[in-house]
C-alpha cells in the first residue's frame, strides 16, 4: 500500500483525538480524591499527552521528500500507538479506583508495608476491574514499551519507578476482608521486580530433566514445560509472600474468595489447571509456611469451616493431585513431580526476599483478646493501642487477624447482643459484618495516625 | 446532672471497654492539648455527605432517603474541602467514640470556629451507651465559603452523667458503630403516621416511579 502524506496526517490526527481523550479522564480524576500512586500515574499519563501532542504537531513542519520518509514516520506512529494502547487499559479503571471506591487504610498499609519490609520501593495503582478476580498486571512489558517510546517522541516521561498495578473487583471495592488477596498480587509485582523468574528458571530445568520423557519433548514443548511450572511456582511464591507480610488472614481470604467466585468444588481442589497449581497445593504450602512463621497454632484454634477446610485441603495425599489441561484432558503426573521438587526452591526464595522480617505473632497473641473485646463491643479497636508504642505494621497485622477470626466465630455472639439484631436474619448478618471491616478498616488508619504522630 | 471533669475523663479512658462505665476516644491525637477542664476537643475526619443537586421539586424524607440525599466525598488529610457560603455539609469526628452508659454527650461547636461564622450542630444531642464517629451537620452561615480542613480541630464533646443511671444497658443497633458521616434514616410517612391511627396519607409518587406522559 502506499504512503501519503495526507495518510500520514490522517493517522497523527486521529493518534491525537485518542491521546487527548484518554487524557480527558486523568484530568476529570482532579475533581476526586485517590492514594499517591494513582496520582502518579495521572502525571505520567498527561506529561507523556502533552509530549505525544507536541511531538504531533510539529510533524507538518517538516519535509517529506520521499515515500521512505513518509513510511518512517508512520512507522514511529506506530510505535507511539502501541505504548498508548497499552496505558490505554490502565487510565479508566485506575480514574475509577477514587479513595470513595477503594479500602484506603488497607491500601495505605500495602504501600507502607511493601516500603518497610527490605522490598524495593513499590507505589501500587489500584484498578477497579469488570473482572470478579484479582489481578497483578505485568509491568515489565510496559517499562518497555515506554523505553522504545522515548527513542521516537524524545520529551516523553520515564515511566515511573516502582510503579504497579493492581486490579480489584469494583464490587469489592470498599470490602475488608477479601480485598487481603491483595497482598498475593503484590507477590507478583516483586516476582517480576526481583527477577526471581530468572532464579527458579534453573532448578525447574534441574527437576524436568530428571523426567525421562522431557528430552524427547521438542523445544517448544520443553519451553512451555518450563513456562508452566514457572506459572505455578510463582503462584506459589505470591502465596507466601502474602502469609509472610499478613500472617494468616490472607489464607482465610483465599478461601473466602474461592468461595464467592464458586471454586471450591471437590473435584477441582486437586486439579493443577494450566495456569494454577491445585488449592491443594497451595494450602499445604500455606500452612508449611504458617508452621513456619510460628502462626499454625493460632489457627489451629480457631473454630471455624475456613480452618478445617485449609487443614483438610493441606493434608490431601500428594498423590492425588492431577494436571488437567485447558482443553480437559490429564496430562503426564510428571509435571507434578516435577513442580513439587522445585517447591523448596520457591520456599528459598521467600526467605531470601524477606531477609529482615519478624513474624508479628507474639504481638497477635498478647493482645488478640483485647481486640476482640473491643469488637465485641462494638469499638474500633485501635483503641488497644492508644498508650502502647509498638510499630503500626505489627499493630495492624494484628488487629487484620484478629478481626478475621472474630467475623469468623464471634460475629454471631456480636449480632446477639445488639437489641432487635438476630445473627440468623442475613440483613442482619450483612450490615454487622459490613461493620466489622469498617471497624477494621478504621483501627488500620488510626494506629497509621498514632504512629505518624510519634514519628513527627 | 453533673458535667464530668477532665481527670474523671481520663480515669475512664484508662477502664478497659467492656467495663460499662469506660469512654473510648481513638484516635486520641496530640495528647494533653485535647483536653480542657470539662471538654475534650475533636477533629474533623475525612469523609463528608454533601447535599446532592437535587433534580426534583421537592424532597420528602422517606425510606429513599439515605441514598438520594447526599453525595459522598472524601478528603484526604492535607487537602481541603470548600464550603460555599449558606450551605450545610455532613462531616464526621476522626474520632470513634464510645459513650458509657451512665453518661450523656453533647457536641458544641468550638468557640473559635464558631466566631469563623461556620456552626457545628443543630442535633448534638449523645445517648448513653453510644458507639461510632459523630455525624456532624456543618453549617457555613457566612457571606463567603469556608476551607474545611479534616484532622483541625473542630466540636468540643462534653459528658453529663446521667442520675440514676438508665437499667437498659444493651446495644442498640440505630446508629451504633458508623465510622463516616451516615445519611438519616426515616421509614415512609404513611408508615410513620399509621403509628399514631393515622390511616389516610398524601403521598406524592416519586418522578421514577410516576406513568410517563409523552407528548404528542
Amino acid at each position: 500500500m502506499r504512503s501519503t502524506v495526507e495518510g500520514l496526517y490522517h493517522d497523527a490526527a486521529a493518534l491525537r483525538s485518542f491521546v487527548e481523550h484518554s487524557k480527558l479522564f486523568c484530568d476529570e480524576a482532579r475533581h476526586e480524591s485517590y492514594v499517591e500512586p494513582s496520582l502518579d500515574f495521572f502525571n505520567h499519563i498527561r506529561e507523556l499527552a502533552k509530549a505525544t501532542v507536541v511531538f504531533l504537531e510539529r510533524i507538518p513542519a517538516q519535509q517529506y521528500a520521499t515515500e521512505l520518509k513518509i513510511r518512517t514516520e508512520r512507522q514511529k506512529l506506530v510505535l507511539i500507538k502501541k505504548y498508548w494502547t497499552v496505558v490505554h487499559r490502565f487510565i479508566k479503571p485506575a480514574a475509577d479506583a477514587n479513595t470513595l471506591r477503594v479500602p484506603v487504610p488497607l491500601v495505605d498499609f500495602l504501600s507502607d508495608l511493601a516500603n518497610t519490609s527490605s522490598l524495593p520501593a513499590a507505589k501500587i495503582v489500584i484498578l477497579l476491574s469488570p473482572e470478579l478476580n484479582y489481578f497483578q498486571h505485568r509491568h515489565t512489558g510496559l517499562k518497555n514499551a515506554n523505553l522504545q517510546l522515548r527513542g521516537v517522541v524524545l520529551d516523553a516521561p520515564e515511566f515511573p519507578d516502582g510503579l504497579g498495578f493492581i486490579g480489584i473487583p469494583y464490587s469489592q471495592g470498599s470490602n475488608f476482608f477479601t480485598n487481603l488477596v491483595i497482598f498475593h498480587e503484590l507477590g507478583h509485582f516483586f516476582f517480576e521486580e526481583l527477577t526471581k523468574e530468572k532464579e527458579l528458571t534453573t532448578p525447574i530445568e534441574a527437576a524436568l530433566n530428571e523426567w525421562n520423557d522431557f528430552t524427547t519433548l521438542n523445544p517448544r514443548e520443553q519451553a512451555w514445560s518450563i513456562r508452566l511450572l514457572l506459572g505455578w511456582a510463582e503462584e506459589i511464591y505470591c502465596d507466601l509472600f502474602a502469609i509472610k507480610l499478613i500472617g494468616p488472614s490472607y489464607s482465610l481470604a483465599y478461601s473466602e474468595l474461592l468461595n464467592l467466585i464458586g471454586l471450591f468444588e471437590p473435584s477441582r481442589v486437586k486439579r493443577f489447571s494450566e495456569s494454577h497449581p491445585s488449592d491443594a497445593c497451595r494450602f499445604r504450602e500455606h500452612v508449611n509456611q504458617l508452621e513456619a512463621d510460628k502462626w499454625w497454632p493460632v489457627v489451629k484454634r480457631v473454630k471455624s469451616e475456613h480452618v478445617e477446610l485449609i487443614e483438610e485441603l493441606s493434608d490431601l495425599d500428594e498423590q492425588k493431585y492431577e494436571f488437567v489441561l485447558d482443553e480437559g484432558t490429564t496430562a503426564p503426573r510428571e509435571f507434578i513431580d516435577a513442580f513439587l521438587k522445585v517447591l523448596p526452591h520457591v520456599r528459598q526464595e521467600i526467605a531470601t526476599t524477606f531477609t529482615n522480617i519478624t513474624s508479628a505473632v507474639e504481638v497477635f497473641e498478647k493482645y488478640n483478646n483485647d481486640i476482640q473485646e473491643c469488637l465485641l463491643q462494638g469499638v474500633v479497636p485501635s483503641a488497644v493501642f492508644e498508650e502502647i508504642n509498638l510499630s503500626a505494621r505489627s499493630e495492624s497485622i494484628a488487629l487484620i487477624n484478629s478481626a478475621f477470626f472474630f467475623s469468623l466465630t464471634l460475629l454471631s455472639t456480636l449480632i446477639s447482643n445488639i437489641t432487635d439484631e438476630k445473627p440468623e436474619n442475613i440483613e442482619h448478618r450483612s450490615r454487622w459484618l459490613r461493620r466489622l471491616e469498617d471497624w477494621t478498616l478504621k483501627s488500620l488508619e488510626n494506629v497509621r495516625l498514632l504512629e505518624n504522630q510519634r514519628n513527627a | 446532672m453533673s458535667v464530668l471533669s477532665c481527670k474523671e475523663v481520663k480515669r475512664r479512658l484508662g477502664l478497659s471497654p467492656k467495663d460499662p462505665r469506660s469512654i473510648v476516644i481513638t484516635p486520641l491525637l496530640g495528647g494533653e492539648i485535647a483536653f480542657d477542664v470539662d471538654s475534650v476537643d475533636l477533629r474533623l475526619g475525612c469523609h463528608f455527605l454533601l447535599p446532592r443537586a437535587w433534580q426534583q421539586p421537592f424532597f420528602c424524607p422517606d425510606d429513599t432517603s439515605s441514598t438520594s440525599l447526599h453525595a459522598g466525598a472524601h478528603v484526604p488529610l492535607g487537602k481541603y474541602l470548600v464550603v460555599p457560603a449558606h450551605q450545610t455539609v455532613l462531616g464526621a469526628t476522626l474520632e470513634f467514640i464510645k459513650m458509657p452508659f451512665d453518661v450523656s454527650g453533647e457536641i458544641l461547636t468550638k468557640s473559635s470556629v464558631a466566631r469563623t461564622f461556620v456552626l457545628v450542630e443543630t442535633a448534638p444531642w449523645i445517648h448513653p451507651g453510644y458507639r461510632g464517629c459523630l455525624t456532624l451537620e456543618i453549617a457555613n452561615v457566612s457571606n463567603t465559603p469556608v476551607l474545611l480542613y479534616p484532622g483541625r480541630f473542630i466540636g468540643q464533646l462534653i459528658f453529663m452523667e446521667v442520675s440514676p443511671p438508665p437499667e437498659n444497658q444493651q446495644l442498640k443497633s440505630s446508629y451504633l458503630g458508623p465510622v463516616y458521616p451516615e445519611p438519616p434514616k426515616f421509614k415512609g410517612p404513611e408508615e410513620d403516621l399509621r403509628e399514631i391511627g393515622v390511616t389516610d396519607t398524601w403521598i406524592i409518587p416519586h418522578p421514577e416511579k410516576a406513568n410517563k406522559k409523552t407528548v404528542p
